[in-house]
């Protein structure tokens, strides 16, 4: 009964810890923040993830550095064969939305 | 003469016409001749027999022309009439759609242009052949495209541009679209791309100018901002109580402003847009139509380079930010000074009021220019809606004309001539034009008189699969036709199914709710957008998975992960079928030599050699650039290189850009 007591008493202080607090913000603001003080946590919050990003960007980039690696000039004179066709539908493409 | 600002009673007539004094009609002149000067100017100033001025609009357009253009086609004038009218019977959220933008700008500049780029593409069902292969993904997109601009984009800015006229002129709305569209038509047929685009400049410093004009008097007449924030609440019409008891009654919820007014997200369930669906929903929308719409892409590529792309972008995203301030607020304000007419609720009083019975909201708009504008400038404003309307009318007949006749017409018609070609273009857009006309009647009495809400998901209903299909298309490489046309089509019927049912039972409204079945039409057409999404991406990564993969050969520099691959590509689309060739002049011209008394060059009159150089026609043969050139400008046009210092510039620019939108969200919402 005494330990029955107890979690009672505990609970009750509990509750009123919880009101007293609520009550404290409501009395300031009337919300829980001010909204440009939401708005600069956002921002704080994004500006992290980008930094977080950009980090782990560089980290991977170095790691598959070997992997990208550019021209070989033979390839350049395809264009034309290739996209033979193309060009003259694109020529008269510009034409006909001139 | 300013005319009185304070709430008018109930029984004012209509304003009729307040256009009539020489201040606001010499402002108007002024206008187009501006306009039509610069067109002009663009017009003799890209030379059309160089290689330059064969791709795009001679393919140096710098990034503010891009940023502005970019703007200028997007806000037409359903933005000034349906934003301050949803904002004035809805409160702030509207504005989301607009600053959603924001970053979705940013992936078109930083995802998809490149891709778009280094594909060497112009049209977007172009790309979607050379990615795919086949032809029936390119011939549905056309078409769908086309259904999507009459239906969203035509009918409901000439409507708003129509509602504007109305209410500054008196005129009925009938006659009224079509002035408006024989000056439109006289601005499209005779410029191109080029004129477009440097016009758009212009337009857009008139727009934003004139717009915050209007704000500045709506703001002075109100009392600040702060008083916006404080009289919303009391802006009620004093008629709200039936005028028939026995037919329907009027609830409070009707005519009194929603308690979340002022807030950008708004409860999930019970929200007139709720939260989940104002982030995720629209951005699926963006991805269209930023990212895979012909209006949009075709201005990206007319750009010099990658860098003035991407810096474009970041330019139209913080003009983007402006909308919220230039009309959502005034809206609002239009709805505290005018309540009885803005926000009015019986039917009977609205039909006399605006001629539709569901609502007056879109004259929000038009309301504060009339009413608060002294001479002169309402004849500015006159002509910023004008250029509003104007430029995404030309922009959007110029791109669904090239749509027509390139991706339909050139297709059933091989051996078109060049001339052929752009005479079917124009007809069609004569085409277009009577559709427009015709739908405007459903417009009007859509989405209990919301325009915005009207636009918003009819487009929600139809293009969330294209953007699922485009978005898996650039990012995935295992993505297959047979996947991606079956996801389009299954795509397609969902939302029939809901956009079909909405318009046969009706949207309703407060006072009349429409007595659609729930499984149809109780999920708010936001959720549903995403929904649709998730399940065309499963339909099409399942299929696609089924099907047999496409060799990565066919794919270089047409996906995200390849686009910097310099290998040999093979094109999908030449092994498929013999492509249509369309037959330069000299051909078509050489064809009709069985005569050969008609050898001698044939004498034009005057008459017509003025009339085919005003449209644009040219039947000389134009000096065919050489096979060097060809291949030289090909390359140029799909490098996407960049300039290290000027894209961190750019990049640091972007971050920037989205600290602002991120802020300003979090302090709205």
């Amino acid at each position: 009964m005494f330990r029955q007591g107890l979690q009672l008493c505990c609970v009750f202080i509990a509750l009123v810890s919880v009101n007293t607090q609520n009550e404290q913000p409501k009395e300031q603001t009337g919300r829980a923040l001010q909204p440009w003080l939401t708005g600069i946590i956002a921002v704080v919050v994004f500006l992290c993830v980008c930094f977080i990003g950009f980090i782990m960007n560089k980290v991977w980039c170095k790691e598959s550095e070997d992997s990208n690696h550019p021209e070989s000039p033979a390839t350049e004179v395809h264009f034309a064969n290739i996209n033979g066709t193309q060009i003259t539908e694109i020529l008269t493409l510009k034409d006909a939305m001139r | 003469m300013k005319a009185s600002a304070t709430p008018t009673s109930t029984t004012s007539p209509p304003q009729t016409v307040a256009i009539n004094n020489a201040a606001d009609i010499s402002v108007i002149l002024l206008y187009f001749v501006l306009v039509i000067g610069v067109g002009l100017w663009s017009m003799c100033r890209t030379n059309r027999s160089t290689v330059g001025g064969y791709f795009l609009a001679g393919r140096n357009m710098q990034w503010y022309t891009v940023g502005t253009s970019l703007f200028a086609s997007n806000i037409g004038s359903g933005h000034f009439v349906g934003l301050a009218g949803t904002g004035a019977a809805n409160g702030l959220a509207v504005g989301g759609f607009e600053w959603n933008a924001l970053f979705v700008v940013l992936l078109l500049g930083w995802l998809f242009v490149p891709v778009y780029l280094t594909a060497g593409v112009i049209t977007m069902p172009q790309y979607l052949m050379k990615r795919f292969g086949g032809n029936r993904i390119r011939l549905y997109l056309s078409l769908i495209s086309l259904f999507l601009y009459i239906f969203t984009k035509i009918s409901v800015d000439m409507f708003s541009g129509a509602v504007f006229i109305q209410q500054a002129l008196g005129w009925n709305i009938y006659v009224a679209v079509i002035a408006l569209l024989i000056i439109t038509c006289i601005y499209t047929v005779t410029g191109g791309l080029a004129a477009l685009m440097y016009t758009d400049t212009v337009q857009t410093f008139v727009i934003i100018a004139g717009a915050f004009v209007l704000m500045g008097y709506s703001f002075h007449e109100v009392g600040g901002y702060q008083a916006l924030f404080s009289k919303y609440k009391d802006a009620v019409p004093s008629l709200h109580d039936t005028l028939n008891p026995l037919l329907y009654n009027i609830s409070d919820k009707c005519y009194l402003p929603r308690a979340d007014s002022f807030n950008l997200l708004r409860d999930a369930i019970s929200g007139d847009l709720p939260w989940p669906g104002l982030i995720f929903g629209i951005t699926i929308i963006g991805v269209w139509f930023w990212c895979s719409d012909q209006v949009i892409i075709q201005r990206c590529l007319a750009a010099k380079n990658l860098t003035h792309v991407k810096a474009g972008c970041v330019l139209c995203g913080y003009i983007k930010l402006l909308p919220m301030y230039l009309m959502v607020l005034p809206g609002m304000i239009s709805r505290i000074l005018y309540p009885n007419e803005v926000a009015c609720i019986v039917p009977e009083e609205c039909n006399r009021i605006c001629g539709t019975p569901v609502g007056c909201s879109n004259i929000a708009y038009p309301k504060l220019v009339v009413a608060l504008m002294p001479n002169g400038l309402r004849g500015l404003m006159l002509a910023v809606m004008l250029a509003a309307l104007m430029s995404s009318l030309a922009s959007i007949f110029n791109s669904s004309s090239t749509l027509f006749t390139m991706d339909i017409w050139a297709r059933f018609r091989k051996g078109a001539s060049n001339k052929e070609l752009m005479i079917v273009g124009r007809v069609w857009i004569l085409c277009i034009v009577a559709i427009s006309i015709g739908w405007i009647p459903v417009v009007q009495a859509a989405q209990s008189g919301q325009l915005f809400d009207y636009i918003q998901s009819v487009t929600s209903y139809l293009a969330p699969p294209i953007g699922a299909v485009v978005l898996l298309g650039v990012f995935v490489k295992r993505v297959t036709e047979p996947g991606a046309f079956w996801g389009l089509i299954g795509g397609l019927a969902m939302g029939l199914c809901r956009m079909i049912a909405e318009f046969v039972y009706g949207t309703g409204s407060c006072i009349f709710p429409s007595s659609c079945p729930f499984v149809f039409c109780g999920i708010h057409y936001l959720h549903f957008a995403i929904i649709l999404f998730s399940c065309t991406c499963c339909l099409v990564l399942i299929i696609s998975f089924c099907t047999s993969p496409i060799d990565e050969k066919h794919l270089h520099r047409l996906v995200y992960n390849l686009r910097y691959s310099r290998e040999e590509r093979i094109d999908l689309d030449i092994v498929d079928e013999v492509k249509p060739r369309i037959k330069t002049q000299e051909e078509v011209e050489n064809g009709a030599i069985d005569n050969p008394v008609t050898k001698e060059p044939k004498k034009k009159n005057a008459f017509l050699r003025c009339f085919a150089w005003f449209c644009g026609i040219s039947s000389e043969p134009e000096p065919e650039p050489t096979e060097e050139e060809k291949v030289d400008a090909m390359r140029k046009m799909t490098d996407i290189s960049e300039n290290k210092t000027w894209s961190t510039v750019v990049n640091v620019n972007a971050i920037i850009m989205m600290c602002v939108a991120i802020f300003l969200w979090a302090f709205y919402a």
